[in-house]
């Protein structure tokens, strides 16, 4: 039944050839001709019955973030908070996370008019060139529940904790990977490495001797039903120019 | 050799990915002001695993994705509404493929994409999807010697000669009933496609 003289035509070797290629996530040879072109078609399709899918790479992802802004002529515009969330794979660096630090001393928030629910943050980002970004309404975030935002470069998470309200920056301290909200553990996770922060944003060793810093916490201001956070575009010239030149 | 009936289990992106998704789900719905970098954030994937599903790898898919993205971006006015930025990007990305199997083949259409893609625009993982269940039927509709070579070969992803060793057969031999294999499967797939029209 086998007929192990058979000798493969240049055509079968071709194709094995390719085969390899796609298997190690390669560009095949340009095919000789139509009839090829077709096979490499279907093997293409054939090898979508892999279970895992090569993802783009991360670096991939961010530079052709960088291409398609400067295509479009507002570089900033989109670098930063694309950097953001490319900051996901990335060692926080500078991109995302020149926008805001961690307080040293808890500074005393400065008379936010209206309603804050929550106690004075001691994690609070500092942030220049702030302003009140809308977020959502209260009426959105039901006790125990947790709802990503974004304000200006900052993306979060608010969480209500019993009627408290927190605004939590939704980048884990240890990578600056995204944080995913666990509802029925009402917990942080980090995809990355698996590091989990409570509601609260403090980190949750699963190892004894592990330490990450907790996660920051943004203003948060009540307006009739209307949440705010104080954050920035960290963009100088979208931000009221109060000190245009700080910011670089 | 009886091949067992082979599990599909789900495609699992890397740990980067998903928090780029986590991302752009955070991201979406805020700030229309700028609708160049929400449908970058939020479509790059599902059109990068368009393209890849169609593409079979990595180098190809990112190729092709930086093209869709650079000839879009710069058409794309900002106030169009989410639904219809998806459906052109998709648009652009149908289009981009099919002049790309062109240059390369100098094929005249482009059959294979033609019926799947028509299902498309409404949802961003459906393409993707459709890839796959192609495939399945092809390996579902292909006497057992073709889809146990298939099968090893693409869904386990042996090497000719690990697939020649599972069989008990020559590389030799394992090469001509590959290539014998997908000849199969491509003319399967014609069929396929006259089905659907």
């Amino acid at each position: 039944m086998t007929t192990p003289t058979d000798q493969p035509s240049p055509e079968a070797e071709r194709l094995n050839a390719a085969i390899d290629r796609l298997l190690a996530e390669q560009r095949p040879a340009a095919p000789a001709d139509a009839a090829e072109a077709e096979l490499l078609r279907v093997a293409a399709v054939l090898k979508s019955l892999r279970p895992e899918r090569a993802e783009p790479r991360p670096a991939f992802l961010r530079e052709l973030a960088q291409q398609v802004g400067r295509a479009r002529g507002r570089p900033r515009a989109l670098s930063r908070r694309a950097a953001l969330a490319s900051g996901a794979a990335m060692a926080a660096g500078a991109a995302g996370f020149a926008i805001g630090r961690l307080a040293q001393p808890p500074t005393p928030s400065p008379g936010t008019s209206g309603p804050v629910p929550s106690p004075p943050p001691t994690r609070e980002l500092q942030v220049n060139n702030g302003q009140w970004f809308p977020v959502g309404r209260v009426s959105e975030v039901p006790p125990g529940t947790a709802v990503p935002f974004t304000a200006g470069a900052v993306v979060g998470h608010l969480v209500n904790l019993n009627g408290e309200l927190l605004a939590l920056s939704g980048v884990c301290t240890h990578m600056g990977c995204l944080l995913r909200w666990q509802a029925a553990e009402r917990t942080f996770l980090c995809p990355c490495h698996g590091a989990i922060f409570s509601a609260r944003g403090e980190f949750q060793p699963r190892r004894p001797g592990t330490y990450q810093p907790p996660l920051p916490l943004l203003q948060v201001r009540v307006e009739a039903d209307q949440v705010y956070v104080w954050s920035t575009t960290g963009e100088p010239g979208d931000a009221p120019s109060e000190s245009p030149a700080g910011a670089s | 050799m009886r091949m067992p009936r082979p599990e599909w289990p789900a495609s699992q992106g890397s740990a980067f990915t998903a928090a780029w998704e986590q991302g752009s789900d955070a991201v979406a719905g805020e700030q229309p002001g700028n609708a160049v970098e929400h449908a970058y954030l939020r479509y790059v994937l599902p059109i990068y695993r368009f393209l890849y599903s169609r593409l079979g790898n990595q180098e190809e898919a990112e190729d092709l994705t930086s093209e869709v993205f650079l000839k879009a971006i710069r058409q794309l006015e900002p106030d169009r509404d989410p639904v219809s930025v998806q459906a052109w990007l998709f648009q652009v990305a149908r289009t981009t493929l099919a002049d790309y199997w062109r240059r390369r083949s100098r094929l005249p259409v482009d059959p294979l994409d033609s019926e799947e893609l028509a299902a498309s625009p409404g949802d961003e993982r459906a393409p993707d999807g459709s890839a796959q269940r192609l495939a399945r039927w092809l390996l579902d509709q292909l006497p057992p010697r073709d889809r146990e070579i298939l099968t090893l070969r693409f869904l386990h992803g042996y090497s000719i000669k690990e697939t020649a060793a599972a069989l008990g057969i020559t590389v030799n031999h394992a090469k001509v009933l590959q290539h014998r294999a997908v000849q199969r499967a491509a003319a399967l797939g014609q069929r396929y496609r006259d089905h659907t029209d």
